[in-house]
């Protein structure tokens, strides 16, 4: 991990280097963003933003908890004007006040974007929403699993990779075993999590791995290694299956879960009229579409219309506040009862 | 003494007349280089034999033969009738003390000494008494306890004799071990270990490239020249009867010159050098180059004998030496020839530029093929 | 330093003595550690101590009273002695064999000695799942050699992350192995065969003997670098096989719980210091015996 963290270090350093110049501001006009490191964002959409309103954004791409890391030490005088992290983390955010209200601002789109992508009353806004279920090898599985109990078949002994549940993914999993163990509905779930750890436990002979480093899953997922992978989301899934590699998402009859992907105005940060225009621009419905082919994601804007090759099922949306205040108590557990020998 | 000095029983055993031990046909090549070549050398019971030679001779790879720390590629190595050409070092018997000794820097001096006894399995208390031995045999008693790495060079020596002498070996070699000393304790130390060899009775083997420590320390002698023995014999054969030019060169100091045969009557030959013409004994055919030569002591200034050779020369160079003072002679064919005299007073008047008259016996003068 | 000064000044040389100019060649290096190394860690040990109502052992009851946190720290120390001894067992010879080596044969052996070092632990993960997944190269390789009818698991087990750790540790006890044994007279062996001692008792008795301080020096490197070991075993185990570094990643970066942090951080660097000093010690002791001259 050392090489990543002095990448993110080198990432950052050079990200502030470029934001500080006064020169280049009073040229043309510019934003500083953070967010994740993903591809599509600066190669794709952002320069289709830069187009069409005539500014520059300047960008970070880390991991969403440097990223409110740096966006905490800045408080008195941020640097950053739009960040775009998990809702689990925006919570935080929201917390310590580093973000500021996106209700009552110029977003006209905002209004278009379904509810449960306005959360806790437009604080932030989630510009898509990935989706996660269940990976498969479509070679080593012909026939997509059409139930989360499938992954729970002896069949899959040593074929199953779950990601940790350090990683926000891995609640797709938990929620799978508390809707199998209980049978409530999925989306119910959540508050009954603590009900699934047995259930998942019996999932052990299959796991081959419970991993961190999810590169490193997805290439044993292609390699034929493993079976199932839970869950890496549509943007990982469906965008390696495009590039043709052999893998699917399957869309179990419980529910396929919707990912966080939020976007929010950071709190006293400069130029706040260019994030509400970056902002707005992220949410309208002709960007949704591109957002939604690029990203393999659903859109959240009710006008917006995907891309006839990516029919993604209803999502269940999450309360990720309730996610946030119970992950570090799920972690523990998960390491104990599911991870430990 | 009685248990350093006890032979081995495998010593006893088969006991030969040829020789306690006998090298045959020892042949050893390192990729194209041969180092020993058909070598053969028998040395007796008791007996100390020096192995002599400039380096690359072949003097310490022949040791570490007879030692087992390398195979030859050719022969026979026999210890007191029995074959050990193909045993490893450890089962042979042969106790070497090397060159800077090789003491176990991790041990102390008592330590290093019962090292062999331990090794072969003797018990502690066992080892106890043989080492206090060995300890006083070296007049180390004192020093037991004491790390290696904290004793003289002398000290080191006597420690490595002792640690190779308390496993009784039936041969001992040792590998230039005066080298490490300075002159002074050298010349001590080789009287010292003679003596003290004498006294175990044991069978010796020294390799050294300096003829004076030879000289001092052997029964014998086998002057090595490129893998082979020049010449095995007593230092005074050695010295007053060597059988080429090379052991004559690599074992004293000699006045030589080179000449022609010009007559030969009787066993004696007559060579006519830049000096003249000089007499020797010897057997060659007229017209053969060769070249004669005169131990240093042989010579005097003036008439001589009747009927002894008599040559002139200018004076170089005069060196005092204490109990004897050397003349060096400026001769005509430098290189080739070269003259050094020694005599034991030097006669009034003589001083470098004056012109002397040598005067030596035929009977000392030898003739060697040029 | 404390004892020095304390001691009674009758008792200590003229000062000129004491202030050795060469202890300012330190300096720099003292300088930069403490700016690099000890301000981070007294500020660690610091917030391990750190509670609500100020100080508090809270965390290290948390990590010393828990069985799983007891059950990590003996996953790091089995992974560690385990590790070190595969390193002792694989690079002791092979430190003899590169050490005795020469000409083309000695460059071929540090380049395999060497290289590994220069190829990140990230691309070597994924060599290493090329070579041991199912359809990998070991499995092929034993399946036609007749040793096994049908793929076995290699991958995520722990013999896997026990050859994967020994791997990449294997350098740094070869190294201090090796240049123990340049330094060592061959002819010590030598003089043990002449005086009647077997093989056995001459490698027992004189070359383990005179080469154990390279073996405590690359012992010690590599058990603390074992059980400190975080990349290697996230890699080769993820979550299955936790160590005292992950707990504490996990503990800054996913819980931000600084004290069980910081806390675990203490008792990874409490192993570790036991580990250098008792090595040193050994050292010390050997250094009296005269060691390897």
């Amino acid at each position: 991990m050392h090489s990543t963290w002095s990448r993110r270090v080198l990432l950052g350093g050079g990200a502030s280097l470029l934001a500080s110049p006064a020169i280049l501001r009073a040229q043309t006009p510019e934003i500083f963003v953070g967010g994740p490191a993903s591809p599509g964002l600066t190669d794709i959409l952002f320069p289709r933003i830069e187009r069409k309103h005539g500014f520059k954004i300047l960008f970070e791409g880390t991991n969403s908890l440097i990223n409110l890391e740096k966006m905490r030490s800045n408080r008195a005088r941020p640097t950053m004007t739009v960040t775009m992290m998990d809702d689990p983390v925006l919570i935080i955010a929201e917390r310590e006040g580093v973000i500021a209200p996106l209700r009552g601002l110029d977003i006209p789109n905002l209004a278009d974007v379904q509810p449960e992508a306005r959360p806790r009353d437009a604080m932030w806004a989630n510009w898509c929403f990935p989706a996660a279920s269940i990976s498969y090898q479509t070679q080593n599985v012909r026939t997509a699993p059409q139930s989360y109990a499938e992954v729970w078949d002896r069949k899959y002994r040593d074929k199953v990779i779950l990601i940790s549940m350090r990683i926000t993914q891995a609640v797709v999993p938990l929620l799978a075993a508390t809707t199998l163990a209980t049978g409530k509905p999925m989306a119910e779930c959540l508050k009954l999590a603590d009900e699934g750890f047995g259930k998942l436990r019996e999932l052990r002979p299959n796991i081959l791995q419970i991993t961190t480093n999810p590169p490193q899953a997805q290439q044993l997922q292609e390699s034929g290694e493993v079976d199932l992978y839970l869950s890496p989301d549509s943007r990982t899934t469906l965008f390696r299956k495009s590039q043709r590699a052999p893998v699917d998402l399957a869309y179990p009859r419980e529910g396929t879960v919707a990912m966080p992907a939020g976007v929010a105005m950071v709190k006293g940060g400069p130029n706040p009229e260019l994030g509400m225009k970056f902002i707005n621009e992220l949410l309208d419905p002709d960007t949704q579409a591109l957002i939604a082919g690029t990203f393999f994601s659903k859109p959240t804007n009710r006008k917006a219309v995907a891309p006839p090759s990516l029919q993604l099922p209803e999502l269940i949306v999450l309360d990720w506040e309730y996610f946030a205040d119970n992950r570090n108590r799920w972690i523990e557990r998960f390491e104990r009862e599911i991870a430990a020998r | 003494m009685t248990a350093l000095g006890a032979p081995a029983p495998a010593a006893q055993a088969g006991a030969s007349s040829a020789g306690h031990l006998v090298v045959t046909g020892t042949s050893k090549r390192f990729g194209a280089a041969v180092v020993l070549e058909d070598l053969s050398l028998s040395v007796a019971k008791g007996e100390f034999v020096s192995l002599l030679g400039p380096s690359g001779c072949g003097k310490t790879t022949l040791l570490r033969c007879i030692a087992g720390l390398l195979r030859p590629d050719a022969g026979r190595i026999t210890v007191a009738g029995q074959d050990i050409t193909a045993l490893p070092a450890h089962r042979r018997n042969v106790g070497v003390v090397f060159q800077n000794y090789a003491l176990f820097p991790h041990l102390t001096v008592a330590e290093n000494i019962g090292f062999g006894l331990r090794a072969q399995g003797v018990s502690r208390a066992e080892a106890a008494p043989r080492v206090a031995e060995a300890l006083a045999l070296v007049r180390m008693g004192e020093h037991a306890d004491k790390p290696v790495t904290s004793l003289s060079g002398g000290q080191q020596q006597r420690v490595a004799v002792a640690r190779a002498l308390v496993v009784r070996p039936s041969l001992l070699l040792l590998d230039e071990p005066f080298s490490a000393l300075d002159r002074k304790l050298r010349e001590t130390m080789q009287v010292e270990l003679k003596h003290l060899l004498r006294e175990v009775g044991i069978t010796a083997i020294f390799v050294t490239h300096d003829q004076e420590e030879a000289l001092v320390v052997s029964d014998r002698i086998a002057v090595m020249n490129s893998g082979r023995i020049e010449q095995l014999a007593d230092p005074a054969t050695l010295y007053g009867r060597p059988v080429s030019l090379y052991v004559l060169d690599f074992v004293g100091q000699s006045t030589r010159l080179a000449g022609r045969i010009v007559a030969v009557e009787d066993g004696v030959v007559t060579v006519e050098t830049s000096l003249g013409p000089v007499r020797a004994p010897g057997r060659f055919a007229p017209g053969s180059r060769v070249a004669v030569a005169v131990r240093p002591e042989a010579v005097t200034l003036g008439e001589g004998v009747a009927g002894a050779n008599r040559v002139s020369a200018r004076v170089s160079e005069i060196s005092f030496l204490g109990s004897r003072t050397q003349l060096h002679l400026d001769l005509p064919a430098e290189g080739e020839d070269r003259g050094v005299v020694e005599l034991p007073r030097l006669p009034e008047g003589v001083q470098p530029g004056s012109r002397v008259t040598l005067a030596f016996r035929e009977a000392d003068t030898m003739v060697f093929p040029a | 330093m404390s004892a020095t000064l304390a001691a009674p000044a009758a008792a200590l040389p003229p000062l000129r003595r004491r202030l050795d100019p060469m202890a300012l060649l330190a300096l720099p290096g003292v300088a930069f550690l403490s700016v690099v190394f000890l301000l981070p860690l007294l500020l660690l040990l610091w917030s391990s101590i750190r509670g609500e109502g100020g100080f508090t052992v809270n965390g290290y009851v948390r990590v010393l009273g828990d069985a799983y946190y007891i059950g990590v720290i003996g996953n790091s120390l089995q992974l560690g002695l385990i590790t070190t001894a595969g390193a002792f067992i694989l690079g002791y010879p092979a430190a003899f064999a590169l050490a005795r080596a020469r000409g083309y044969a000695q460059v071929v052996l540090f380049a395999l000695v060497f290289l590994p070092l220069t190829v990140s632990i990230i691309v070597k993960s994924f060599g290493w799942g090329i070579v041991l997944r199912r359809d990998g190269i070991l499995n092929w390789l034993m399946l036609n050699v007749g040793l096994i009818e049908r793929p076995v698991r290699m991958i995520f087990t722990e013999g896997a992350l026990y050859a994967g750790m020994i791997n990449v540790f294997l350098p740094f006890m070869v190294l201090p192995i090796y240049s123990v044994v340049r330094m060592i007279d061959p002819r010590y062996g030598d003089a043990a065969a002449t005086l009647g001692a077997s093989p056995w008792y001459r490698f027992t008795r004189v070359t383990l003997p005179l080469t154990l301080p390279g073996v405590v020096a690359g012992a010690s490197l590599v058990f603390s670098l074992a059980v400190a070991a975080y990349v290697t075993p996230s890699l080769l185990m993820g979550d299955r096989y936790m160590t005292m570094s992950m707990v504490m990643a996990k503990a800054f970066l996913n819980l931000r719980d600084w004290q069980l942090g910081g806390a675990m951080a203490a008792v990874l660097l409490a192993v570790a210091a036991m580990v250098v000093v008792g090595a040193s010690l050994m050292q010390r002791r050997l250094a009296r015996h005269g060691g390897a001259a």
